[in-house]
């Protein structure tokens, strides 16, 4: 049985449990979300190895380019739109 | 502009995994740094106060999520850290790099300067931290100016 755990504030939380030894890696992402543009990081945890990486245009730009004329978009149809 | 935001990131999620060979269920932690706008957008929290008074976030120490809970491409129960963002226009990223460079354990006085559409700096040390954020987007890519051009082929016509 292999067990994923994330430990904060002096507690261990459980986060998933499998059948079988877990002898995969267990990966990380690092996220850059930028106003113009994001970057991802895919991580090896187990020694920090960058695996991959990516970068593309955040397509929220539709609505302006700057941070202000994304609140006043998200103001006007709603943030969870 | 939460959806947008997610499939934005989740498009490069996407791409990272397959360029790697890797399944998506193997990704069990994330990192999320960005400036306030850009971290609550996509988590759906109502960003209206950061422009207008009393000018502070909604949220500004998040608590470890869920990705499946939030929608981003990853193990349902990986844990996804948000940086958090203590002021309206100083965000995840600024914290990001005085946690990277360790400038508020140093005596020496740092500058830490990030200079992204929205631009952000912090100088302090071990004692203090002042920070201050302006807009770079128009002197860098030429936002809200009417012949304005990103950094680009073109940009520099000749020398």
């Amino acid at each position: 049985m292999t067990a994923s755990v994330v430990r904060h504030g002096g507690f261990n939380e459980l986060r998933d449990v499998r059948l079988g030894d877990g002898n995969e890696p267990c990966l990380g992402l690092a996220t850059d979300v930028g106003t113009t543009t994001i970057v991802v990081c895919l991580v090896d945890m187990a020694d920090g190895r960058i695996l991959a990486a990516s970068s593309g245009h955040n397509r929220q730009a539709a609505c302006g380019d700057d941070v202000i004329h994304r609140i006043v978009c998200a103001e006007t149809e709603g943030c969870a739109s | 502009m939460s959806e947008m935001g997610l499939a934005s990131i989740n498009g490069l999620i996407g791409e990272a995994l397959d360029s790697a060979g890797a399944h998506v269920r193997r990704v069990k932690n994330i990192v999320v740094a960005g400036n306030t706008v850009m971290t609550h957008l996509p988590l759906q929290i109502e960003p209206r106060h950061i422009r207008r008074t009393p000018y502070i976030p909604t949220v500004a120490e998040f608590p470890i999520l869920e990705a499946g809970t939030i929608g981003l491409k990853a193990h349902p129960a990986a844990a996804v850290f948000v940086m958090p963002g203590p002021a309206s226009y100083v965000g995840g990223d600024i914290v990001a790099g005085v946690l990277l460079s360790g400038l508020h354990r140093e005596a020496p006085l740092t500058l830490f300067l990030d200079v992204g559409t929205n631009g952000e700096i912090v100088l302090g040390n071990h004692e203090w931290m002042l920070t201050a954020a302006c807009s770079a987007g128009p002197a860098f890519e030429g936002g809200g100016i009417r012949w304005g051009m990103r950094a680009e082929a073109g940009a520099v016509e000749n020398t």
